[in-house]
């Protein structure tokens, strides 16, 4: 006999603050989900003027997550979107990207702070 | 025998399934682990409360974390790359100043050095760790252990 429980967790979820699109991100990101994630937040930001995306709530992240963030930098960079990651002072997410060696110029600890940094 | 699982159903990919017991020999799952492992996928949920159950901290539980998800990364990428079926052993040891965590898979590697992030995920694993072996036999297994004081 097998008894189960199931937890579906929401992990990208999609609004606006001030002038940027706010991308917050939750949960657990990793190899199963980074690529859906990806895409996901691909549709959302590619005609937005300024975008912000908030890992405050995310309590892992592996590399391929790291991927899908690398790449999304990317991109906004080639279209020349301002943009800024919002990331806790300590957990999960920010030890990855430490890690990494993630470029520290586009992590913010706040998200007020980096919604006024890119003019939002 | 009846077995509770806590799991979670997580994006699409292959399935990974991390069984545990407190006290007992772990051979004990064998008969189930197989027909589980078909139907459910657990990650990580169920080796977090086993690290906090045993007093581990955060820094070092969220270190074991990343690096044991990195490490069934590359068996899943790597050993199983032509086989969705494949059986991954996840083994984890708390003493009173290490943890230990093995990871074997029962595949075959087509190059040690690269893996599905750039070589990414193995410099995780390494830079997440003290110390990180690698032993291939039949199959390979990854060997990783932290000190449980303060991050390197």
């Amino acid at each position: 006999v097998i008894e189960g429980r199931t937890t579906t967790e929401q992990w990208a979820t999609f609004s606006r603050h001030g002038s940027a699109e706010l991308v917050r991100l939750a949960g657990e990101i990793d190899l199963t989900n980074a690529s859906d994630i990806g895409r996901a937040i691909a549709t959302h930001t590619t005609a937005a003027g300024a975008v912000l995306i908030d890992l405050t709530e995310v309590s892992f992240l592996d590399s391929a997550g790291v991927r899908l963030l690398d790449a999304l930098a990317g991109d906004l960079v080639a279209h020349g979107t301002p943009f800024r990651l919002v990331v806790g002072e300590r957990g999960a997410a920010r030890m990855t990207l430490q890690l990494c060696a993630f470029r520290d110029e586009l992590l913010a600890t706040d998200l007020e702070r980096a919604a006024a940094e890119l003019g939002g | 025998m009846t077995v509770k699982l806590n799991h979670r159903f997580d994006g699409k990919g292959p399935h990974v399934l991390l069984l545990h017991a407190v006290g007992v020999d772990l051979t004990f799952l064998d008969a189930v682990a197989a027909k589980l492992a078909r139907d459910f996928t657990v990650l990580r949920a169920d080796l977090r409360g086993w690290l906090d159950a045993h007093g581990v901290g955060p820094q070092c539980g969220d270190a074991v974390l990343l690096a044991c998800s990195e490490a069934v990364a590359n068996a899943i990428e790597h050993g199983y790359r032509n086989d969705p079926f494949g059986m991954i052993d996840v083994v984890a040891t708390v003493t009173a100043d290490t943890v230990e965590v093995r990871v074997t898979d029962h595949g075959t590697w087509r190059d040690m050095t690269a893996d599905a992030a750039g070589g990414r995920g193995l410099q995780l694993i390494r830079q997440s760790m003290d110390q990180v072996t690698f032993d291939r036999g039949n199959g390979t297994t990854v060997t990783m252990r932290r000190r449980r004081e303060a991050a390197p």
